[in-house]
């Protein structure tokens, strides 16, 4: 593993100012007085050897706002992470969610031997070619559909609804049956040796099945396959792209425009890796406003200062993250909206998760995978 | 070969430990000693010092010295320094020679000293392998026209008009907008005396309208500039302004007739003004103008109001710009900067919100000229705001939208604006948010203690995001206090984004009519950054005020004096000396083909084809370039202190031992050797195999030069020289571009990789780049094979002088 001084190098850490804007920022920081992330790479450069026993690493939840703000473009997110692999190498256990199923379903993904049942979700409509050299990367969604049933979250919604688009786009695609979790949610805890072997799972089984390019819906797997898989995979050369960026796609969905389907008011919640990581604002929006009928209202913070759904690895969720959540459902509810749109399965699940857990004003708003509704206007279009 | 009746000394200087700490001084005396044609070599703790001086002359006398090495710094540092020294002996300045053993060796080779010491010998023998082939010069005497430009009317412009037009020259002042001032006319009160703005700088704005040594020329813009030091020929395009400014007497009927309504610019849009305007009413010239993009006299049915109105009939719709050209001596460039437009920091809200203002809009509302006469109120309500808050470093500082650099004058600004809101209600809340508070001048600590006294609040920190409250339009800025470590909320009336300086919308365009260059920055560059500060490395050529970095008023004032000073010495002699280095054509061997005259940027050479009349270079306007003379077919045409033996010679010398290990790059003296100085000075490290080789300009690389290289076994040859479009010598790089495709052309068909020859533009600002590229061509020189030099050598060599 790297060394402090080059993490601080290459996050570029040495650069902060001390001028506390990541603080301000903050939606943790908001409702925990403390954590800052100005204070955590304070704190590391002036005493190195304390800062992986802080408890105050574990509190990020990688939304990236700090860096969007910061005047040097500090990665916080990436030093923290760093904090966590080797406070977790000294021994750190952190705190799982949901009494650590999500976590073991990884760890058991990263083992060669496990057998999965990874397209049985599948519908037969929507057209899987064995011999493409593309496939569609789908993520966690069926075993988040097994976990979370009981707040009645189905992944797998937003999965088939990203195939039926593939299919209307007439893009020719294969899905791995030994696909493994990309890793995302292990390196961000500081596992990285459980993200490694994922991670050289899922290269092998794109080479045993030739993949040359990838599509993916979900925005934690495309950061992760985009940028983290060439960080530390040197033989990497798969092409990795987001389903929204696929032209045909929009030119489906114009197509979809005519039929006057689904009338509805709905509002976009920008997923942190889509928006602030990638700044991919404008092309969820445009595939949503392709659908006739629907009204696209923005919530108080959108785009770039969009709320964070509140937890990103499945670790120390609690009350502060209850509270970002609650914001944003706040937020969510005074649009006035039917619908709250999610590009991301895991801000699905999370808002889903705060929503059901206590009454809130918000509870109204029902919360829609995209991909999900986009295929279902596409859906009503083909009846015709 | 007359090397052997030559009889030079070499004078190597330790620099104190600057070049003494990594190159072995000794060891290259010993080496430079043992060069033919080196009478005596010897060691000096500080050449340039008078000691140091004093031992080049004693040695010249007793040695009979003929020709003068000086292994020490940059000749862009000290050869001015050195060729006076040798002509206080009694010698031709121009038989003196640098090797740059600092900038080039000691400094960028830090931790090797064997391989800089290597390095130094090298740069000393290929120093003298041209010292033994110099010629004296004797430089032409040009006329001075006395007489300077001044480019920008704000205080600096004016002061440097009136200094200059005080001491009897001629001046003209240009001044692209209506009124000279600039952005002191905007500004309130000044700090750190709190005058009235104004009325300190109306007086001077009035005496440079009516000084008789000055014509000024208002609303217009330079177009073409030609010539060169104590002669500059320059267009100024004068814009029209439909009223005659002469005859107005400003009465102002004419904007009572007027009837459209526009944002008023100098009242920052606060109020309005009409097509028909005077910017405002200390505007000098005092005369009124019509803004013709919003008049409706440029409509069908003409308007005519205020043609009909005017007494004195000094209105014509009809006016027309009009270019006059003027002669001048020296040239002032005080362009000034632009206030940094927050629009893009949307976090701040500043375009969403009312209520948060900028710093200059903030002077319009507190200046009793403003269009509140002088009441704080804020745009919402027209309310007088009860808490005020200022955000420090608006688009500074940063490398995430914005500039890098602190703009200086914004602490002190905010500070003096915190004690006049004090001043009209002391009983207002101000909260600052900053990062660090610099109050470095004289009367700078004071003001801010003041401020503090007077209790305002000094938050360390920044807000991350403004958020406007419903209902009261107030606005709400969470901010962690960074001295408790404590996320503070604060709501406010008004909040003001104390904005950064950056350059000048119109500066790029002028510089390359100027040809002078920008730093990193974005600000103009000096031709030194401590010891000519005001001097564009273009002789005749002066900065003062920001544009050539943010800077306060007096500064910017201190500075235009300077500029004046620098300037005068120019002015006040009749004649001055024309650089020796000059084309010279061989009239024996010249065959009037023309190609010369097309190529020179400057027009400097006459040939008449039809008569035969052999070509003829105009010495005053020859700036030394080389173009003509790499493109001379004919060998007609050489370069005084760049001739072909002494560039020839100095290839040789650069790769007489282990030529394999070499690099030969050419480095032109206004971008890339700047460049490689900057690197220099900064201590940036790169690898010591490289040999350089000083050219005026890449366009005097001849193709001969090149084939010598690889024919003495060079592996790769660089060529560099300044960005297309900011040559020095205007375009005499499009040659270099058009040379270099030639020989990639020619090495192709040769066999002869054309990679081994690297083109490669490098600004004067541009010191890591510099040394990227040097790290870059350690890479590709090890990449080419003994195998290939010697095939290269073996084709060459077959092909005798051929090439």
């Amino acid at each position: 593993m790297a060394e402090l001084k080059d993490i601080i190098r290459q996050t570029k850490a040495q650069f902060c100012l001390d001028c506390g804007k990541c603080t301000a920022v903050c939606p943790v920081s908001r409702f925990d007085a403390k954590f800052s992330p100005r204070l955590i790479v304070r704190k590391a450069l002036r005493h190195p050897d304390k800062i992986y026993a802080d408890e105050n690493i574990w509190s990020c939840i990688g939304c990236n706002m700090c860096t969007v703000r910061c005047n040097y473009n500090v990665s916080y997110v990436d030093f923290i992470r760093y904090l966590r692999m080797k406070s977790r190498e000294n021994g750190t256990e952190p705190v799982f969610s949901h009494a650590g199923v999500p976590e073991s379903f990884m760890h058991l993904m990263a083992k060669k031997e496990t057998k999965q049942n990874r397209l049985g979700w599948i519908p037969d409509d929507v057209g899987i070619d064995d011999s493409s050299s593309t496939a569609f990367f789908v993520g966690c969604a069926p075993y988040f559909d097994a976990i979370f049933q009981d707040i009645g979250v189905r992944a797998t919604e937003g999965s088939i609804g990203a195939l039926r688009l593939l299919k209307a786009a007439g893009i020719s695609y294969n899905v791995l049956a030994d696909e493994r979790c990309c890793g995302h949610d292990l390196i961000l805890s500081g596992d990285l040796n459980g993200f490694l072997d994922l991670g050289h799972a899922n290269l092998e089984e794109f080479a045993k099945r030739g993949i040359k390019k990838i599509i993916v819906s979900c925005p934690e797997c495309y950061y992760t396959l985009k940028v983290d898989y060439p960080r530390y995979f040197n033989d990497w050369n798969v092409e990795v792209c987001h389903i929204t960026e696929v032209p045909e796609i929009s030119q489906v969905s114009r197509h979809t425009a005519a039929d006057g389907s689904v009338k509805r008011k709905v509002t976009y919640h920008d997923s942190c890796k889509l928006g602030r990581y990638f700044k991919m604002y404008d092309g969820p929006r445009n595939l949503l406003n392709s659908i006739a009928g629907v009204e696209l209202v923005e919530m108080e913070n959108n785009r770039e200062n969009a709320v964070c759904c509140g937890a990103s690895p499945w670790m120390y969720c609690g009350s502060i993250n209850k509270q970002v959540q609650d914001e944003r459902l706040r937020q969510a509810g005074s649009t006035g909206a039917e619908l709250m749109v999610t590009s991301c399965p895991k801000c699905q699940i999370h808002l889903t998760c705060a929503q059901k857990s206590h009454n809130n004003a918000a509870e109204e708003i029902k919360i829609v995978d995209m991909y999900h509704l986009l295929s279902k206007s596409l859906a009503r279009k083909e009846k015709d | 070969m007359e090397e052997n009746n030559t009889r030079v000394g070499v004078f190597i200087c330790d620099c104190g430990m600057n070049i003494a700490g990594s190159v072995d001084c000794e060891a290259v005396k010993d080496v430079a000693a043992a060069i033919p044609g080196v009478v005596v070599a010897m060691r000096n703790k500080y050449t340039c010092s008078d000691p140091g001086q004093e031992e080049i002359k004693k040695h010249i006398r007793e040695h009979h010295l003929d020709r003068i090495v000086v292994a020490s710094c940059s000749p862009r540092m000290h050869e001015s320094t050195f060729r006076n020294c040798i002509a206080d002996a009694g010698m031709n300045p121009y038989l003196l020679e640098m090797a740059n053993i600092r900038e080039h060796c000691s400094w960028v080779h830090l931790h090797d000293k064997p391989a800089a010491t290597e390095k130094a010998k090298d740069i000393v023998k290929i120093a003298v392998a041209k010292a033994c082939l110099l010629q004296p010069i004797e430089e032409a005497k040009i006329p001075v026209t006395d007489a300077a430009l001044v480019i920008g009317g704000g205080v600096a412009g004016i002061q440097a008009a009136l200094d200059l037009a005080d001491s009897g020259h001629k001046v003209y002042l240009v001044e692209r907008e209506p009124s000279i001032g600039g952005v002191m006319a905007q500004l309130d009160k000044t700090f750190p005396t709190m005058d009235c703005s104004i009325c300190v700088l109306g007086p001077k704005m009035m005496d440079a309208g009516k000084h008789p040594n000055i014509e000024l020329i208002a609303y217009s813009e330079i177009t073409k500039v030609s010539g060169y030091i104590g002669n500059y020929t320059v267009v100024v395009n004068k814009k029209a302004r439909y009223v005659n400014e002469r005859e107005c007497n400003s009465c102002g009927k004419c904007a009572e007739v007027c009837p459209v309504m526009v944002p008023d610019e100098f009242q920052q849009g606060f109020s309005s003004r009409k097509a028909a305007y005077i910017p405002f009413p200390q505007a000098v010239p005092a005369s009124y103008i019509i803004d013709m993009k919003n008049c409706l006299g440029n409509n069908p049915v003409r308007c005519n109001k205020c043609v009909e109105v005017c007494e004195k009939k000094c209105i014509d719709l009809n006016m027309a710009d009009k270019e006059t050209e003027i002669k001048v001596g020296t040239i002032i460039v005080c362009t000034g900067m632009d206030v940094y437009d927050p629009t893009v920091l949307d976090e701040y809200g500043y375009t969403r919100f009312e209520n948060v203002i900028t710093t200059m809009e903030f002077e319009r509302l507190v200046c009793g000229g403003g269009p509140t006469e002088g009441q704080i109120l804020r745009p919402t309500d027209r309310k007088v705001p009860r808490r005020i808050g200022f955000i420090q470093c608006v688009g500074s500082r940063t490398a995430n939208r914005g500039n890098p650099y602190c703009s200086n004058v914004c602490c002190m600004n905010t500070i003096k604006d915190s004690l006049l809101i004090k001043e009209h209600h002391p009983e207002t809340e101000i909260f600052v948010f900053y990062m660090d508070i610099r109050a470095y001048g004289k009367g700078f600590e004071d003001l801010y203690r003041r401020s503090k006294e007077e209790g305002v609040h000094y938050i360390r920190g920044f807000p991350g995001e403004v958020l406007e409250v419903p209902g009261t339009k107030n606005v709400k800025v969470r901010v962690e206090n960074t001295t408790t470590c404590k996320v503070e909320e604060y709501e406010l009336d008004l909040l003001v984004l104390s904005v950064g300086l950056h350059q000048d919308a119109g500066l790029k365009k002028l510089c390359n009519l100027l040809n002078i260059s920008l730093t990193a920055d974005g600000f103009v560059m000096e031709a030194h950054a401590k010891l000519k500060p005001v001097d564009a490395p273009t002789p005749g050529i002066f900065f003062a005020g920001s544009v050539e970095a943010p800077k306060d008023i007096k500064d910017s004032v201190t500075q235009a004096s300077a500029a004046v000073s620098r300037s005068s010495i120019i002015l006040n002699s009749a004649f001055i000396k024309a650089d020796g280095v000059k084309a010279v054509v061989d009239q024996e061997k010249c065959t009037s083909c023309g190609v010369c005259a097309r190529i020179c940027p400057y027009n400097a050479i006459e040939v008449d084809i039809k008569a035969k009349s052999g070509a003829r270079i105009i010495v005053a306007a020859c700036a030394g370039c080389g173009a003509c003379s790499a493109e001379c077919r004919f060998d007609a045409i050489t370069v005084r202190h760049f001739m072909d033996d002494q560039i020839l010679s100095q290839i040789s010398s650069a790769l007489a031992a282990d030529p394999q290990n070499k690099i030969v790059s050419f480095l032109c003296n206004w971008c890339s050797y700047a460049a490689s100085d900057v690197a220099g000075i900064s201590r940036m490290q790169y690898p010591a195999n490289n040999r350089f080789i000083r050219v005026m300009c890449s366009a005097r690389v001849h193709e001969r030069f090149i084939w010598h290289a690889l024919k003495l076994g060079a592996p790769l040859v660089l060529l560099s020289g300044c960005h297309i479009g900011d040559c020095h010598y205007i375009t005499a790089n499009h040659s270099t571009q058009k040379r270099a495709d030639k020989m990639w052309d020619a090495m192709e068909k040769l066999g002869i990789r054309p990679e081994r020859l690297q083109l490669e533009w490098i600004s004067a600002a541009e010191g890591p780049r510099f040394v990227h590229i040097m790290q870059e061509l350690e890479k590709m020189r090890k990449a080419v094979t003994l195998e290939e030099i010697e095939y290269t050598r073996k084709v060459l060599s077959s092909m005798g002088d051929a090439n």
